[in-house]
């Protein structure tokens, strides 16, 4: 029985590329060169006429269904029950990419290892209650941890605001 | 790491690579013997495409009675010597994606090799659905599109 569905929040109109995210999830994670759980990506879009950057890091979504769990041959990926995560069992992973290959968002990562691995959510930090190493380190504030529910009532409350001030402004409606 | 790779977006199971594969290693047109097959579920017109991924930890070296299948620990390369395989095709059967192929007429169990280095199918693919490259580089890119389709983006602009 699930209870509550933790997942990471991403702002796409706040992120400004400083990338901070992808380094202290390195750090927290100890990575060498090579596998990166958070990666910010870069796109070139047309809005109105104007040609502009957007970005959007990527870290795992933690999907409901995810796709990686279906395609492990060897069962090593797991959604945990009790908050949603989606994790990877080491000892059971033989290294065959097809969780890389299912994975929409090419979230699966493989070290020196060849073994799979992943965005853990900082397990270690969110069992002292503090929020991920990316949602800490984001200058922005675009990355927000938590429950689908204390993501969505927060989204809205800045979505409140936003429009409140426009409104004041006269620049909508 | 470099592995083949199948974009599974691009891929649409024509087979040419499979023939390929058969007529550069046996030297004839022989697609069941291509050491990339082509799996297709015509009732869900889905296709899937298995070639050898040169596993981390190989469940086919676990298999092995003879002790034929080895690990290169530098390149990441699986390789076998044929001079102790019987065709038992007991990696076959461990395998996750079924990527060994049974030679029956010499009795041997084949993989894909990566043409040493220089992959043969790769050229022929005419939907450049199959890479071979780094891991990091196959993630990097799958993010990018995905990034792409998150904006709206127009696909060529980007890849």
């Amino acid at each position: 029985m699930k209870r509550k569905q933790m997942t990471l929040y991403v702002d796409t109109s706040r992120c400004m590329n400083c990338r901070a995210c992808e380094v202290v999830c390195k750090m927290e994670h100890d990575l060498p060169a090579g596998p990166r759980y958070n990666m910010v990506v870069e796109i070139e879009v047309t809005r109105q006429g104007v040609d502009k950057c957007e970005f959007l890091p990527t870290p795992c979504m933690h999907c409901g269904d995810a796709p990686c769990i279906k395609s492990c041959p060897t069962g090593a990926i797991y959604k945990r029950p009790e908050d949603g995560v989606v994790l990877v069992d080491q000892g059971k992973c033989i290294g065959c990419r097809e969780c890389l290959w299912a994975c929409p968002f090419g979230v699966p990562q493989f070290g020196s290892s060849g073994l799979m691995e992943k965005c853990d959510l900082c397990q270690h930090l969110l069992e002292e209650g503090e929020v991920t190493a990316c949602a800490r380190a984001c200058p922005a504030e675009a990355i927000t941890v938590g429950t689908v529910e204390e993501i969505s009532a927060k989204v809205r409350e800045r979505y409140g605001k936003t429009s409140r001030q426009k409104y004041a402004d006269g620049t909508q409606f | 790491m470099r592995v083949l790779s199948i974009d599974r977006e691009k891929c649409t199971g024509c087979g040419i690579c499979q023939v390929v594969c058969s007529l550069t290693k046996t030297g004839a047109v022989q697609p069941s013997l291509g050491r990339i097959q082509v799996h297709r579920d015509k009732r869900n017109l889905l296709q899937m495409v298995s070639v050898c991924q040169h596993c981390a930890e190989p469940a086919c070296q676990t298999a092995c009675l003879m002790e034929g299948i080895g690990k290169d620990f530098t390149s990441g390369e699986i390789f076998r010597d044929l001079s102790k395989c019987f065709g038992c095709g007991a990696c076959t059967v461990f395998c996750p994606i079924s990527a060994p192929i049974i030679d029956l007429k010499q009795g041997v169990v084949v993989t894909c090799d990566l043409c040493d280095g220089d992959p043969t199918c790769i050229k022929v693919c005419p939907h450049g659905a199959i890479r071979y490259g780094e891991l990091i580089d196959a993630s990097i890119d799958k993010r990018n599109r995905y990034g792409a389709r998150f904006f709206g983006a127009q696909q060529e602009g980007v890849e």
